[in-house]
């Protein structure tokens, strides 16, 4: 008979002997599937690497341009011309300036020093009347007036008006001035008596006056008598001197020379950025456009000096014809800017200047006179190099990379640019983001061994008609499949180049919907033991 | 929770023996039934197995378990490439393992009553090469090849007890009959069938595909019990016993165990979809988290699994038919038996064949029964059983199946063993 006791001790015995013969676990072996699977067909068009912003545009048949449309790069308003044609100027010669001029003549200096305050009060002062017989022409240098609006003119109608006001207490007996716009032209001015607040009014005529390169008038005062009151005592105030201006009126310029400054082209050049030097366009347009609302005629010369990145300069000497209300318009194109575009441009500057035949009469209306640019450089290129780059954030794959046995990644790569394409992916680690993690290269089997895809089949005139494929297989390494896994920012760099070409000769378009398709397929080897 | 509690329920009874019964079959002189026993034996009335002490437990795996499993250091190192190296057609497992936790009969008026409880663990799984070779292999090795997947890809496991109420009686001299009628409780279940799914992977190199392609054409479902109550998950089954004695020496029989159902509450998940899928679409003005995200979102429609949860269903028990002759020598101490058995499985059928003999050691009161037996895991299992009887009241048997497997362990894909104590008194 078994008892109970026998039963549980029986019970007892064969759960430890149970749980004594339980082994440390379980494990797995042989289990390293090979595995392949399509992952990604990534699609990258052209627009992704040049979006349409700034100064790049895509027009109707999605051809990718470098367009600048400005109508007011330079805007001369009528005031201006207004101004010329109405010229006047104004100045003062007081007895403060001139008692200043004489302070360290010994002869003199000590004189007039004595006779009055030469700190010149602002509420006036009385001095002896026999101080102004120490100023005569002697004391009085040669000075000019300068005036901005022109350097060079031919008058053919016009007057120059000259007047001079006697703010001394005391009379001009005689004044002779001698007047010179430039070198080797004089006018003689004579005044005499003129009492103290008298204006003289002098009238000169500007027909068929020329003036080269000068942008100022020569006063010399060659005679200076004033009258001698003796004891008398007068008062001066920091204002007594001689009242000096020149107004022009009803002028009308033969040729009127205006410089129209120098600056920088504020043109947006990003698009050129991409480009390694060499670039050559098939029919590259830069336009001048001017729009004059005016009755005047001329021409606008200028040059454009465009400088690389490097510093290497190239010019364009432009001119422009300016027609009489009416626009204008000079184009340069092809072999003409051809070096511009070439270099290729990072800083375009401008200097230029009109020259011009108008009268005041022709200066109608509140319009200005408009100088603008028209760029449209279209992307048919024939030498290129182009470095393209895009990014795509990934968030990285969480994975031990020690399960891994091996990794191939398989591609076709189907290129639809024009262009010899390098393709490459840099891995990049936003929180590295001095250094990148890898690259990998996509050599190909069928592209010499190198990482340059041959272009896409083009016709004459330069449009794909057909794709060329690339296929091959990158063997990752341990390294490359851990940046792999670990990258948070896989840049896209793509330079395309023009050297693969199969006609060197060949223009080719760059259209943004121009693409290329970078499939790939994954091959591992997972040890799963 | 409750369906792994379920399951370690499951093994902690399978694999800790606690309970048990052998599965005897007619390979005993005198044992094909133990009420044949009772009714032999006019000093006794009663039958009682020792309780916790009784069970059977059969195994068939193809290919062979030690194949690809062995013990080094203390470790079981299962061998997933050495096991795909040795499918042929299908791997195939089959594991039914039986309880007896109670058995009791009483011979009353010439009629032998029983009642009892058995608990029953049938796990049956059937993989084609294909799969096991994409699973532990990979898919590279099938590029450009279909790989079609019938409905011979499954598994399926239940485990469940029965409490049974019994009736033997001798009809006259030729027949004996006896009869169980089964109440059936489900434990858990679980199955995972594929119906026609297939794969295609093709290399599409220098083309303007993507350097790998595939597609995928889905049809699995799948099943698990969702109740756990008591009162969930009943069934009845039948076993019957039918001995006919054509003369002194030859008899034949027939033997039908867990005939019957349990109407399961499970949950039932299909998925039926194709897909084509030549990698993700990216363009860079994309988000690629996103557009895998998407592509998760695609497939989860694609192969959207229908869930349809608590549902009744009528699933038939794993029975088995047993069809068998004996010839006894005149001497009595010598009988040999030929038999043919069917075992249900999930969604085919196990024939086996079988020849016994049996010697009666009568001055030991022991009997030792060698067989042979066959299927389609085995064609050369050589079995033995012992048989004991103590003080003509103690009986115990030893089965141990497949001798030959310990010889070659290799190509072993047969495994079974068992142990019965009961008492007459």
């Amino acid at each position: 008979m078994i008892r109970l006791p026998q039963i549980i001790i029986s019970i007892f015995i064969f759960i430890v002997g149970f749980y004594s013969c339980q082994k440390d676990g379980v494990e797995i072996n042989g289990w390293s599937p090979e595995l392949i699977s399509p992952i990604i067909n990534a699609t990258i068009t052209m627009s992704d690497l040049i979006p349409e912003r700034g100064t790049t545009e895509y027009d109707d048949n999605n051809l990718i341009h470098l367009a600048f449309r400005s109508d007011t790069i330079y805007v001369l308003p009528a005031e201006l011309l207004l101004d010329i044609t109405g010229l006047n100027i104004d100045t003062m010669v007081t007895i403060e300036q001139l008692v200043l001029s004489v302070q360290d003549d010994p002869t003199i200096g000590p004189i007039i020093n004595s006779l009055l305050d030469t700190t010149f009060p602002e509420e006036g002062q009385e001095v002896v009347g026999a101080l102004f017989g120490y100023l005569n022409e002697d004391i009085i240098e040669p000075f000019s007036f300068q005036f901005d609006e022109f350097s060079d003119a031919a008058f053919n109608s016009g007057n120059l008006e000259i007047e001079i006001t006697n703010n001394l207490p005391v009379a001009l007996e005689n004044v002779e001035i001698n007047i010179s716009p430039e070198l080797g032209v004089y006018w003689d001015v004579n005044i005499v008596d003129l009492s103290p607040g008298e204006t003289a009014v002098h009238i000169i005529d500007l027909s068929n006056l020329t003036i080269t390169n000068s942008s100022s008038i020569e006063l010399d005062i060659e005679t200076l008598t004033i009258e001698n009151v003796g004891a008398q005592m007068v008062e001066v105030t920091p204002e007594t001197g001689f009242e000096f201006s020149f107004s022009i009126i009803d002028v009308g310029f033969d040729n009127i020379t205006l410089p129209l400054g120098g600056d920088t082209v504020d043109v947006d050049l990003a698009l050129f950025e991409d480009f390694d030097s060499g670039l050559r366009l098939e029919h590259p347009r830069f336009t001048i456009n001017i729009e004059n609302p005016f009755g005047l005629s001329g021409n606008i010369f200028g040059q454009l000096i465009a400088f690389s990145p490097n510093g290497v300069s190239e010019n364009l000497s432009i001119e422009v014809d300016i027609d009489p209300n009416a626009s204008s318009s000079a184009t340069y194109e092809d072999d003409e800017i051809a070096g511009i575009i070439e270099l290729p441009p990072a800083v375009i500057e401008y200097e230029a200047h009109a020259s011009m035949s108008f009268s005041a009469s022709d200066i109608n209306g509140e319009d200005p006179l408009r100088l603008g640019v028209d760029i449209d450089f279209p992307l048919v290129v024939n030498a290129a190099n182009l470095s393209l780059k895009d990014t795509i954030i990934f968030n990285g794959v969480n994975y031990d990379i020690s399960k891994i046995s091996r990794m191939l990644l398989h591609y076709n790569f189907i290129n639809k640019f024009p262009l010899g394409t390098e393709f490459s992916l840099v891995l990049h680690d936003s929180l590295n983001p001095i250094n990148n993690l890898d690259t990998l290269e996509f050599v190909g089997s069928s592209n010499s061994g190198n990482n340059i895809i041959n272009p896409a089949i083009v016709n004459e005139y330069g449009n794909v008609i057909d794709s060329v494929i690339s296929s091959g297989v990158l063997t990752m390494t341990d390294s490359e499949i851990n940046n792999l896994l670990n990258t948070n920012k896989i840049i896209i760099d793509i330079t395309l180049s023009s050297s693969d070409s199969q006609n060197q000769d060949q223009y080719v378009s760059i259209y943004s919907d121009s693409e290329c398709l970078l499939k790939v397929g994954l091959e591992t080897e997972v040890n799963l033991d | 929770m409750i369906k792994q509690l379920g399951l370690v329920l499951v093994f902690l009874v399978s694999y800790n023996t606690l309970y048990s019964q052998i599965s005897l079959e007619p390979t005993n002189l005198d044992i094909s039934i133990k009420e044949e026993l009772l009714m032999h034996d006019t000093s006794t009335f009663h039958l009682m197995q020792i309780p916790l002490l009784n069970f059977d437990i059969e195994m068939y795996s193809n290919p062979g378990v030690f194949t690809f499993f062995e013990t080094i250091d203390n470790s079981i190192i299962i061998d997933l490439d050495a096991y795909s190296n040795h499918v042929d057609d299908f791997a195939s497992h089959l594991v039914d393992i039986q309880n007896s936790l109670f058995y009791y009969a009483l011979e009353h008026r010439q009629s032998i009553y029983s009642f009892g409880i058995n608990h029953r663990f049938f796990l049956d799984a059937s993989l084609s090469n294909e799969l096991v070779s994409l699973l532990v292999d990979g898919n590279y090795q099938y590029l450009n090849q279909t790989i079609d997947l019938d409905n011979n890809n499954y598994i399926n496991l239940s485990n469940y007890f029965s409490l049974f109420f019994g009736y033997t009686k001798r009809i006259n001299e030729q027949f004996l009959l006896s009869t169980k009628l089964k109440l059936i409780k489900g434990v858990s279940e679980l199955g995972v069938n594929n119906q026609n799914s297939s794969f295609l992977f093709n290399d599409n190199f220098e083309t303007v595909h993507n350097p790998f392609s595939s597609e995928i054409n889905a049809d699995v479902e799948s099943f698990v019990n969702s109740n756990y109550n008591l009162s969930s998950n009943l069934g009845f089954a039948t076993d019957l016993y039918l001995d006919y004695n054509y003369n002194e020496t030859l008899s034949f029989y027939t033997k039908v165990s867990d005939l019957g159902f349990i109407m399961w509450e499970e949950n039932q998940y299909s998925s039926l979809g194709y897909f084509q899928f030549d990698g993700l679409d990216y363009e860079l003005d994309q988000v690629l988290s996103s557009e895998f995200n998407n592509l998760q979102d695609t497939l989860m429609d694609i192969f959207d699994i229908k869930e349809s949860l608590s549902v009744q269903q009528f699933r038939i028990l794993p029975f088995n038919i047993n069809l068998g002759i004996k010839y006894v020598f005149d001497n009595k101490l010598n009988q040999i038996n030929a038999s043919y058995t069917i075992q249900k499985l999930f969604n085919n059928l196990l024939h086996t064949g079988g020849f016994s003999y049996v010697h009666y050691f009568n001055d030991y009161s022991f009997s030792l029964i060698p067989s042979y037996s066959f299927n389609k895991f085995n064609y050369t299992n050589f079995s033995i059983m012992l048989n004991k009887r103590w003080q003509n009241r103690f009986y115990t048997n030893f089965y141990l199946d497949n001798m030959l497997g310990f010889i070659d362990r290799v190509n072993n894909r047969n495994i079974g063993f068992g142990v019965d104590f009961f008492i007459l008194f």
